[in-house]
């Protein structure tokens, strides 16, 4: 394999407390400082300021984990700075996805900020082959006063697009915005929702062979969100290299084949991420049968990135049970009063419901309904047995799964299924993401991010 | 899959012939933010771009009237609106290309924490602008010249020369500044008082003919000064002044190099005082 990007002996360092670069003092601080240490002497009172200086003359005493500098952090810098990152070297693979994770304070922003080539390393140095896009934030260099469709064109050619790509891809990003007419709106005008979503637009289309990516996934509303979490699967699967720094190890598995850990400056372990690896390469399906491609997949995706509540499959692409025996023609949400609907009040109980068909003759299947977070974090899963013994060839039974209310907290959720033969326990067939439910409290529009706690179950209690 | 690497070191900046290939690489975007500029600046008014062509003829106007018709400053054969036009065409170009780069670094400030892209590339927007409202009111000043019946070809031909030192002055004094600028916020506070001084150094209100001879040299080294003088002797057939024009090409041009030298030596490190 060839790398992407090479990282070598890479080391940042910062002034602590003012900014970087300045030599000297100016006269402002020169007067406060004097003034303050004057309070100080005559109060007989320890300044309420602390010092940065104070903290890195004794870096002996900085030893706690939870301190955001570590000790190391100190050594061989001059007085008053710091090792943001210290000698960090990595390489990164062509298409792999990379995930650096850590926590505040740990580097991997300054890491990003080089790599983005905002600003330099102080030692060492990198290089990367092809072209970088970085995602630091997006609609960087929106302009209210212009219209979407002009933030587009500044928005992509600020990301380094040329004219000609801006202009292949204008209608796509249009269309993945479901902005509509309004695209020729000065966006002052817009909501905030309908601000992020144009410039999620715009990033999820650059094209580029290496793309660094931040966590500004981790806003805009929900379903959108996971639209473009889709989005940058297909740019991971379509060869190119991702690099996505993040805190949160949920998104990072999802994403991401590799994580890298920063701690204090330095690079703390670099894994292999199974599930993620394993998910890239059997294409998202757990073993078993019934295989499906990931670029198959990922294409039924951009058939419809909208919210599900409803979702069919015909004779020739119908997710099958390993034997082959069962077939699954359709899922659906439906609301108590028999309706089709993917969006419900928390007070609200849900039904899921599949059909299947018999294929060919089967004693029964088991149906599992897997439901996680917009992000992709499972929450829980639940079985159900199909007796088809008396089904002939051809006939559709439908399962009903009741979730009782309440149940869930407000919030975007994802729904999958996995079918499993009867006679064979141990393999089954995983349908990932078939359905969309949408959890909100009465008179939101849309539900947010979901909160930490996506369930709320009503359980007994007695004495 | 392009093979093209790029390498970033701590030691080592980039080559001039590296950074000659990135800012072609990224000229469509000098074009996005010229154009978003012009949209910004015409936006929600009613005489829209018209006012290019209305800042000038107004200062001009009122010029005229005042050091014209009532202190009758000695305008070396030529007519008044034509005499103070082409001095103030070159002039607003040229402060308004200067103070833009200038403050380039500190006003995008945010966008530069965010986002990698040559930082040239606003200074060179902005001289694409400054460019539009030159050649807007030069339009105006060959109109007015041809009505006094005085144009020469030679007025015209120079021009494409005049524009490139005064760009290049602008665009290198503002580069050398904006590092200076965004680090020490004192610079803006004394340069508005240079430009100031700077304006009445410039052969703009009065003719060069008027200084004391100890005085000419000062006219001689200020490109700006032989940019407009050029101006005015195409027009009234003075002879042209040949030191000057040389020097201007050279000291121009010299600065908007070490323009560029300073700009890209500090730039990346401003990314951490912004």
């Amino acid at each position: 394999m060839t790398w992407a990007i090479q990282v070598e002996g890479l080391s940042k360092l910062y002034r602590l407390g003012r900014g970087h670069g300045q030599k000297f003092d100016n006269f402002y601080q020169v007067v406060t400082d004097a003034g303050l240490a004057l309070a100080e002497r005559l109060t007989g009172g320890r300044s309420r300021r602390i010092l940065p200086e104070r903290l890195a003359a004794r870096p002996g005493e900085i030893q706690s984990e939870h301190l955001v500098l570590s000790a190391a952090q100190f050594e061989g810098a001059p007085e008053g700075h710091f090792w943001a990152l210290k000698d960090i070297s990595l390489r990164i693979e062509e298409g792999q996805r990379v995930g650096i994770i850590g926590r505040n304070g740990s580097g991997k922003s300054t890491l990003l900020k080089i790599l983005s080539r905002i600003t330099r390393p102080t030692e060492g140095g990198f290089r990367f082959r092809g072209h970088l896009i970085s995602l630091l934030e997006v609609g960087t260099g929106f302009h209210p006063d212009l219209s979407g469709r002009e933030n587009i064109y500044i928005n992509a050619k600020i990301n380094g697009m040329t004219d000609a790509q801006v202009r292949r891809k204008f209608d796509e990003i249009v269309d993945f915005s479901e902005l509509g007419v309004q695209i020729d709106t000065p966006i002052k005008r817009y909501s905030s929702g309908m601000y992020m979503r144009l410039a999620f637009s715009v990033a999820a289309h650059l094209e580029s062979e290496i793309l660094v990516v931040d966590e500004v996934l981790a806003v805009g509303d929900a379903g959108f969100q996971r639209k473009c979490l889709d989005k940058m699967l297909e740019i991971g699967n379509s060869g190119r290299t991702l690099l996505f720094v993040s805190h949160d190890m949920d998104a990072v598995r999802k994403l991401c084949t590799t994580a890298v850990e920063i701690s204090h400056g330095r690079v703390l372990s670099q894994r292999r991420l199974e599930a993620a690896a394993a998910g890239a390469e059997a294409g998202d399906i757990q073993p078993g049968a019934g295989q499906q491609p990931v670029a198959a997949a990922i294409a039924d995706y951009s058939l419809d990135r909208r919210m599900r509540s409803e979702r069919e499959w015909d004779e020739a692409g119908a997710p099958r049970t390993p034997s082959g025996t069962v077939s699954v023609r359709r899922a659906w949400l439906e609301d108590a009063a028999g309706g089709v609907r993917g969006s419900y009040s928390p007070a609200e109980e849900v039904g899921v419901r599949l059909e299947l068909r018999a294929e060919a003759a089967s004693p029964g299947c088991r149906v599992r309904l897997e439901v996680a977070t917009v992000t992709g974090r499972s929450l829980f899963s639940t079985s159900g047995r199909v007796g088809l013994e008396d089904a002939q060839p051809g006939a559709s039974r439908v399962v009903r799964c009741r979730i009782p209310a309440p149940f869930f907290n407000p919030g975007a959720f994802r729904l999958g299924f996995a079918v499993a033969d009867e006679a064979r326990p141990g393999a089954e067939t995983v349908i990932r993401d078939v359905l969309d439910l949408v959890v909100a409290a009465p008179g939101e529009v849309e539900a947010g991010g979901g909160g930490d706690v996506p369930l709320a179950p009503v359980f007994d209690w007695s004495s | 899959m392009s093979t093209r690497i790029t390498t970033v070191s701590a030691s080592r900046g980039p080559s001039l012939r590296g950074l000659l290939a990135e800012l072609w690489a990224y000229r469509s975007l000098v074009w996005a933010f010229s154009s978003r500029d012009l949209k910004i600046k015409y936006f929600q008014t009613i005489f829209g771009p018209l006012w290019i062509i209305l800042t000038p003829l107004i200062t001009v106007g009122v010029m005229t009237f005042v050091l014209g018709l009532m202190i009758k400053v000695p305008s070396d054969d030529l007519p008044y609106l034509v005499f103070y036009l082409v001095a103030i065409v070159p002039w607003l170009s040229f402060i308004t290309v200067f103070t833009q780069t200038m403050t380039s670094l500190e006003a995008h400030g945010a966008l530069l924490n965010k986002i990698y892209f040559p930082r040239l590339v606003i200074g060179a927007s902005y001289a694409v602008n400054g460019a539009i409202d030159f050649l807007v009111g030069f339009a105006a000043a060959v109109a007015v010249a041809a009505a006094y019946g005085i144009l020469t070809p030679q007025f015209l031909l120079a021009m494409p020369v005049l524009l490139a030192i005064q760009m290049a002055w602008a665009l290198g004094l503002g580069y050398f500044l904006a590092p200076y600028n965004a680090q020490f916020r004192d610079v803006k506070h004394i340069v508005p008082l240079l430009i100031q001084l700077y304006y009445f150094a410039c052969p703009i209100l009065y003719a060069v003919s008027l200084a004391p001879a100890w005085a000419k040299w000062l006219y001689t080294v200020n490109p700006l000064a032989s940019v407009i003088t050029t101006y005015r002797s195409l027009l009234n057939g003075h002879p042209l002044d040949w030191t000057g024009l040389a020097w201007a090409l050279v000291a121009s041009f010299g600065m908007l190099a070490w323009g560029v030298a300073v700009f890209m030596r500090k730039e990346q490190e401003m990314v951490d005082v912004l």
